[in-house]
């Protein structure tokens, strides 16, 4: 886990020439209108969730823990209790999920990037399906009212369907030895026939 | 692969609490912040770190549609918690979008609050439920102090499946309509109300019967008769194990 204080960002800076300021400022009064009208969204995301991957492979019964950066662009110092992530949109007989961000001791700061967090772990319960893949919809948050964008982390259950069992192995290896042996012995009799 | 049309986004909000009689109350909100309706959501599981959750006794907690911008509410107790430790609250559940079942994991940081007196005074008693081969046996527990003049005199219970009720106690009758509701109130109606439970005192010999043999948390609500001003008294509301619907 490496926590990076972010350079401060490029000062707005205020066009010289009296026409292009009037029509910065009509830009900017349209704009505050669109949004005083509802017409455009508030501004969201300022907590920005990363995960390293968002594909997972597992074999039935095992666990597999998703990992990714947070850079925390709320304003606020964040501290662990403030996280908590939301999942959805997964089939619940096949996948357990468990929030592991915040259970170990975090402090992300306004303005920085931690990197290499443990974001939430998911088990592969034993009705999973070789070969099928299921999905997850998640977004984190904070207690101050921050959402990270929705992500979708696909789980693909690993393992290949059709493979025989070890006793069948013995099995068919006894019945060609028993076919070997009774074309051997036909093939002995016509000797003898002949 | 199961995946969704529609944009899903649900929060869990921050729980109301309180601590008093070494009981943790949980009022957690689960808010609908996407844009379209989750049907029949239903709580599953319930985790406060490793607290032992005492209601609902049984899962699933059945919540209802939820439309967008929508929130229900779950009730949820537990013992064992140390007040200023910061746990996890993990809820888990299911919904129904388009008639395809889905899963629900709900993650809240909790803190637990010093222990304090309960900012309404409720009646100290309880149900407790035995199941097996598609019978709910209830025993009414009044655990009042002996000197408390709340005595239990009705026990409504809150069912979503057809039932049949098989038990009431010696001096009580039993009202439903075989379907949403169970109610047993006393058939005592002066003084001394003898068949009134009284502080200390279990009551059984409730019982109702389902040909659906599963459980699921259902709603009940016990309530008191004051025999010190014979008058109404408090009432104690909770979860207990009911048919599943």
């Amino acid at each position: 886990m490496a926590t990076i204080k972010l350079a401060d960002a490029p000062q707005w800076a205020v066009p010289a020439a009296p026409a292009e300021r009037r029509r910065f400022f009509a830009v900017g009064l349209a704009l505050a209108g669109a949004a005083l009208f509802g017409v455009l969204e508030p501004a969201q995301a300022s907590l920005v969730v990363s995960p390293t991957s968002l594909t997972l492979n597992l074999t039935s019964g095992n666990t597999g823990v998703v990992r990714g950066d947070i850079t925390n662009l709320t304003g606020i110092d964040l501290r662990s209790g403030d996280f908590f992530g939301s999942f959805s949109g997964f089939p619940s007989d096949v996948l357990l999920i468990d929030q592991l961000l915040g259970l170990t001791d975090l402090a992300i700061d306004d303005r920085a990037v931690t990197r290499g967090l443990d974001l939430f772990s998911v088990q592969l319960l034993p009705g999973a399906q070789a070969g099928r893949s299921y999905s997850i919809e998640f977004f984190f948050g904070d207690v101050h009212g921050s959402f990270s964008s929705a992500s979708t982390l696909t789980v693909n259950v690993q393992g290949t369907q059709g493979v025989p069992e070890p006793g069948a192995v013995p099995l068919v290896g006894a019945g060609l030895f028993w076919l070997a042996m009774a074309g051997r012995r036909r093939v002995a009799q016509h000797t003898q026939e002949d | 692969m199961a995946t969704l049309a529609t944009s899903v986004r649900v929060v869990l909000g921050t729980p109301a609490t309180q601590h008093s009689n070494g009981v943790l109350t949980l009022s957690i909100p689960i808010l609908n912040a996407g844009n379209v309706t989750l049907s029949t959501m239903a709580c599953t599981d319930v985790k406060l770190g490793t607290a032992p959750c005492i209601s609902p006794p049984v899962f699933p907690l059945h919540l209802g549609n939820v439309g967008p911008r929508n929130t229900v509410i779950a009730l949820v107790k537990f013992t064992g918690v140390t007040p200023g430790a910061r746990l996890l609250l993990a809820v888990r559940g299911t919904y129904l979008v388009n008639g395809v079942s889905y899963g629900l994991a709900l993650n809240r940081f909790v803190t637990v609050p010093p222990v304090a007196p309960p900012a309404l005074p409720t009646l100290r008693a309880r149900v407790t439920a035995s199941t097996g081969n598609a019978v709910w046996d209830y025993t009414v527990v009044n655990y009042e102090a002996a000197s408390s003049s709340q005595h239990v005199a009705s026990f409504s219970l809150q069912v979503a499946a057809p039932v049949t009720v098989t038990g009431t106690p010696v001096g009580w009758r039993a009202e439903t309509d075989n379907a949403t509701y169970v109610l047993w109130v006393s058939d005592d109606f002066a003084p001394p109300y003898a068949t009134h439970v009284a502080p200390g005192q279990t009551l059984v010999g409730f019982q109702i019967t389902c040909p659906r043999p599963a459980s699921e948390a259902g709603p009940y609500s016990l309530g008191a008769w004051n025999h010190a001003v014979d008058d109404a008294g408090l009432v104690a509301a909770e979860y207990t194990s009911t048919p599943r619907r």
